[in-house]
């Protein structure tokens, strides 16, 4: 039995030393190791042993079953990593093939100059506020210290509607709403289209304004000057030159236009394009919020004051991307909007 | 307002370069627009003498002259001038002379007649627009000397922008005085010598003021004059400061506008139908013709200059034609007047009579210089166009008084700037601003200013004046040291941030488009829970889009037919912006649409392909679900839109409300809108999403049994709404459906024609219990058997 044992194993062994395949390998598991295989005869076998014999024959019958099993479980092994390399060598797919995916789109570009924008104000604590962009009258212009008849009016064309109602011709309106319903200390933005009967090649009939003010008490032109220059650096980068200069708005007084060194030629001006070689250009008009815009919302100009300031974000966007003509913003051709 | 610094020297010297100049000037508020140099391109043309002429040999209407330019030799020129003789004096343009607009003059043959050069004429030298033949210049002019020099011809113009407020810079005289202001020179104001004659200019007319518009109506009488060309001089001023040259008269009162500020306006004293002037308003006056022909119809309000029952012009925006200096007029009236801004504004733009005097007007001009501009016109006029000026003038100037002082707290100043004002500080500036300065109450100055600066009325109208002044740059730079506050976005922005980013992360580029609609733009798309009808504007931008758009779709199929005609095969595109109706009241809200159409917007092997209603839904569906609003959406088959495809659209409801449509054109609104091929597009109402409120999130314990999946296929009919099938089979057993999905649909053989297959997949879940094998083959045959009755479907094995 012992030399059948023997004779068994060197059989087992030499057959698995030559088998490649799993396959192989598992039916040469099953002609020793299974349920009728030759190993498994030989242990029924045992109970011909004798007693005395037994206990020996029998560890040497697990000895050499285990070592059966053990050389199959190599092989196994071998075999199915032969059989991966094998798998590997003969895979192969075209890795240049371009992925399968949508389209990236893309935000409009006067969209992301506004979020740029109204991020940069939020941060320095401004809370956004929406208008209607059909107003009357008295929001957009007489409570904003534009007299009827009044030459001011000129400088903002209007579209008129039915039911005498304007088209807005800024964002200062929502000023005045916001001013109505809260009380002060207040620092809003306001954000959104506005209208004026005008067209060319740096004028939309609709364009984007953001607006925004601050009122409290002791708020000074000192104030207006540190809070724009602030923002104006976050978006145009903190080493930006910053100049402001006397203006004109009815709703605000003193105005001042604030104006950013020229990004295209470092302020030198010359031939620059464009800042028409003066060397700066104009980002924004703002001034100190007029007492008269103050008595129309109820405030006490003697209390309270504050300053005001508006953006035009067509006027930005044109700056920051070069863009020669503002009507490509609304004819919304895919190759120009896949620019940005 | 163009300012002409050889005119400017006139009333103030400096020796400030031109960049300084302008840009002081821009930093005390008068933007400096443009610089131009005026002549500076006029090179070579000299005084030359003809000295002798003699006819072409082979032109009739050629001369061949002797020009001598003061260096021995003459020069042969060819002229076409019918002008030129012997003796005169003329600008000679040499070989490699330059003239205005850049044409370069060398020698030449002409004819066979070689020309070393040309004869100028005032057109040809820039001076006037058109010339019967060449310039004459007068007998003694030296030969030899530059052109350009000797008449004045290169000036540096500078172009100042003046805001509303500074009616009083729309001056020589009153830029100057800004230019004194911000250099410090000194300002020389010219003296008005007057020689009267003849009869008093008030025996002659009476003026009455009968409407309170007009505050103040001065005239004189110029008898004798002789209507004629201005000189050169003059002709260069207007042509320097932006007017055109009509005859000595008209442009006399022209200057002393551009000098002063106050426009003028000269009558034909004889052909006044009486010897008075009125100024009342129009009334019954109907119509007017205006010394350019025209004949105006008249507003009741409007205000007029009257002789008689005639009206002679509307105040201050234009004369009438029949008392219109003409070349027989010999007796002048003058009119200095200032009239109410706002009544010449409203006249002005009703009329769109939109002249320089009207503009200035309406800025409001100096009352207190209305007579000292009369007295300038008049004495002017005498000495260019000859006459006599009458004894005297008619002022009526029935309100006259000083103006109210203003005070002016320097405490208040220091407060709003944010920077230091003294008392002393405050009077020097408002003293170099012509202001007189009296002590006022409590530290506090009492200002009067002069009367040209209209514009300042109130302490904070003097407090700006400071700061300009004082200027901006010297104000400190601070930030308010204040109490933190979060800045916040509203919920709405918020979700339109999301839902961007959700739409470009399926392929779809923003799109912003006007508002604006055409009324069969409107008709076709008539919007999503829009009333009324559309909004009309009063004067469109194009008579073409009278409206304001009720769906954003109008922003999306030009976006579509745009790209379309530029070769683009696949547009998808959405746009954020406002609907407009009106009803009653004009109203307004938020909408968002998007347009998928000719190809996806995707990339790769197997991705081009023609988009699907499935593509489109399931973009909002993403959306819906990122809003957790998705569980109370529903998709209803049809639209009440006409322009949509009946069979291919569906209305979506939220929380029962319509939400929005989606699905694709009709074919006859295909061709009306002028697009076509595969394209899906939707519009949902943004108002009414933000509006929907979603349960506050909170986590529910992860399932503990495993779910059991099932798959049940069917055969319906084509047209059967799949939907209908897994809404059945939630509702049926809600305690242990989890999920129902729809994930194939079968046409074809062996499904019979007029039917197909669909298949379901079911995942069933007990809370307490894992479901067994048995449980679930009887919850799926009781699930067939139901779904038997109920529709007419067929089970498939
Ligand atoms: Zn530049």
């Amino acid at each position: 039995m012992k030399e059948k044992l023997e004779s068994i194993r060197a059989a087992a062994l030499a057959a698995l030393d030559g088998a490649q395949s799993e396959n192989a390998v598992e039916e040469l598991r099953v002609r020793y190791l299974g349920r009728k295989g030759e190993l498994t005869a030989v242990l029924r076998g045992m109970r011909d042993v004798s007693p005395e014999e037994r206990p020996a024959m029998g560890a040497l019958v697990n000895r050499i079953k285990e070592e059966v099993e053990a050389a199959i479980g190599e092989t196994l092994a071998n075999a199915r990593a032969a059989e991966r390399s094998q798998r590997v060598a003969s895979e192969r797919i075209d890795v240049t093939i371009p992925g399968r995916r949508p389209l990236l789109g893309r935000s409009h570009p006067l969209t992301q100059v506004t979020a740029e924008l109204v991020d940069a104000f939020v941060g320095l604590g401004f809370s956004l506020a929406e208008g209607p962009e059909i107003e009357d009258d008295y929001h957009n212009f007489e409570a904003l210290n534009f007299p009827p008849d009044h030459p001011a009016r000129d400088m903002q064309d209007t579209l008129f509607v039915e039911g005498e109602r304007v088209m807005r011709t800024h964002t200062s309106p929502v000023q005045i709403r916001v001013m109505e319903s809260q009380q002060p200390p207040l620092r809003a933005i306001a954000v959104g289209a506005t209208y004026r009967h005008d067209s060319d090649a740096t004028h939309s009939p609709m364009f984007h304004q953001i607006e925004g003010f601050m009122v409290d008490r002791g708020i000074t032109f000192a104030h207006l000057k540190g809070v724009l220059t602030h923002a104006v650096r976050a978006v145009f980068g903190e080493r930006s030159a910053v100049r402001l200069r006397p203006s004109f708005f009815p709703f605000t007084e003193p105005s001042a236009e604030l104006d950013i060194g020229c990004f295209g030629c470092g302020g030198s001006g010359g031939a620059c394009r464009i800042c028409k070689g003066t060397g700066w250009i104009e980002v924004l008009g703002s001034g100190m919020i007029d007492p008269n815009v103050f008595r129309a919302v109820g405030y006490d100009p003697e209390e309270y004051s504050g300053f005001a300031f508006g953006i035009g974000i067509e006027r930005i966007a044109m700056l920051k991307y070069e863009i020669d003509d503002i009507r490509r913003f609304f004819a919304n051709d895919l190759r120009f909007l896949s620019q940005f | 307002m163009k300012l002409p610094l050889r005119w400017l020297n006139e009333f103030v010297r400096t020796d400030l370069d031109t960049a300084e100049l302008c840009h002081r000037l821009t930093m005390a508020g008068l933007e400096v627009d443009a610089v131009e140099e005026r002549g500076a391109g006029l090179n070579g043309v000299v005084v030359g003498k003809v000295t002798a002429t003699r006819a072409h040999p082979d032109a009739d209407r050629l001369t061949v002259c002797e020009v001598d330019a003061g260096e021995g030799t003459p020069a042969t020129v060819v002229c076409g001038a019918a002008n030129v003789r012997a003796g005169i004096r003329v600008a000679f343009a040499r070989d490699g002379a330059v003239l205005p607009d850049d044409r370069r003059i060398g020698r030449a043959e002409v004819r066979g007649v070689e020309s070393a050069g040309m004869l100028c004429s005032e057109a040809e030298l820039g001076i006037a627009e058109q010339s019967d033949g060449i310039m004459v210049l007068p007998g003694r002019t030296p030969l030899g000397a530059d052109v350009a020099e000797l008449l004045g011809l290169r000036d540096t113009i500078i172009e100042v922008s003046i805001t509303p407020n500074r009616g009083d810079c729309l001056s020589i005289l009153g830029l100057a005085r800004e230019v004194a202001l911000v250099t410090g020179g000194r300002l020389r104001e010219p003296k008005v010598r007057l020689k009267e004659s003849g009869g008093a200019c008030g025996d002659a007319v009476s003026i009455r003021i009968e409407d309170e518009r007009c505050r103040r109506y001065a005239a004189r009488i110029v008898r004798g004059v002789k209507i004629g060309p201005s000189p050169l001089w003059l002709r260069l001023r207007l042509q320097a400061a932006g007017m055109r040259s009509v005859n000595n008269v008209v442009d006399v009162t022209n200057f002393v506008m551009l000098e002063r500020g106050q426009p003028l306006h000269a009558f034909d004293l004889a052909k006044l139908a009486r010897p008075e002037v009125v100024v009342r308003a129009a009334a019954k006056t109907k119509a007017i013709q205006t010394l350019d022909g025209v004949v105006r119809a008249l507003d009741p309000d409007d205000l007029l200059i009257t002789t008689g029952d005639e009206p002679i012009a509307i105040a201050g925006v234009m004369g009438g034609a029949d008392s219109e200096v003409s070349a027989e007029t010999v007796d002048l009236l003058l009119e200095s007047a200032w009239f109410a801004p706002a009544t010449v504004r409203r006249t002005a733009r009703r009329l769109d009579l939109h002249s320089e005097a009207a503009y200035r007007f309406e800025r409001s001009i100096d009352i207190g210089g209305v007579a000292s501009a009369l007295d300038r016109a008049a004495a002017m006029i005498a000495e260019l166009a000859g006459g006599s000026v009458a004894p005297g003038m008619v002022d009526v100037y029935p309100g006259e008084r000083e103006a109210d002082p203003i005070e002016l707290r320097p405490s208040r100043a220091t407060e709003l700037l944010g920077c230091s004002v003294s008392g002393a500080q405050a009077r020097k500036v408002m003293k170099a601003l012509g202001a007189r300065v009296d002590k006022g109450a409590g530290g506090a100055l009492s200002v009067t200013v002069p009367t040209y600066r209209t514009d300042l009325e109130r302490e904070i109208d003097l407090i700006e004046e400071l700061a300009r002044v004082i200027g901006y740059d010297e104000i400190p730079t601070e930030l308010p040291s204040r109490p933190l506050m979060a800045g916040s976005l509203p919920e709405r922005i918020r979700m339109e941030r999301s839902i961007r980013q959700s739409l470009q992360a399926a392929g779809m580029s923003e799109a912003v488009g006007l508002a604006f609609a055409s009324p069969d733009t409107n008709r076709i798309l008539p919007g999503v829970n829009v009333a009324g009808r559309a909004v009309r504007l009063l004067n469109p931008i194009t008579q073409e889009e009278p409206e304001l758009r009720r769906s954003i779709l109008s922003t999306l199929l030009a976006m579509w037919r745009h790209n379309r005609n530029q070769g683009a095969t696949a547009i998808a595109g959405y746009s954020v912006g406002k609907a407009y109706w009106h009803e009653g009241v004009a109203g307004e809200g938020w909408r968002l649409g998007g347009v998928l159409a000719g190809e996806m917007p995707s990339i790769g092997l197997g991705a081009r392909r023609a988009p699907e209603l499935g593509d489109l839904k399931g973009i909002l569906e993403t959306l819906f679900e990122q809003r957790r609003v998705l569980a109370d959406v529903a998709w209803r088959p049809g639209t009440e839109w006409k322009s949509l495809h009946p069979g291919k659209s569906a209305t979506i409801e939220l929380g029962g409300a319509v939400l929005g449509v989606i699905g694709a054109l009709h074919p006859d609104a295909e061709v009306e809108l002028d697009v076509d091929g595969a394209h899906w597009l939707f519009e949902i109402d943004l108002d009414r999403l933000a509006a929907h409120s979603t349960p506050a999130v909170r986590f529910h314990g992860l399932p503990r049994y495993p779910a059991v999946q099932r798959d049940l296929a069917v055969v319906v009919a084509s047209e059967f709404e799949s939907d209908q099938i897994s809404r059945f089979v939630r509702e049926w057993n809600r305690d242990l459906v989890e999920e129902v999905e729809l994930f194939d649909e079968y046409v074809g053989s062996p499904i019979a024609p007029g039917k197909k297959s669909l298949a379901y997949s079911i995942a069933y879940r007990a809370a307490d219990r894992t479901l067994t094998d048995e449980e679930v083959n009887g919850l799926q045959e009781h699930l067939v058997l139901a779904l038997e009755k109920h529709f007419d479907v067929e089970h498939r094995q």
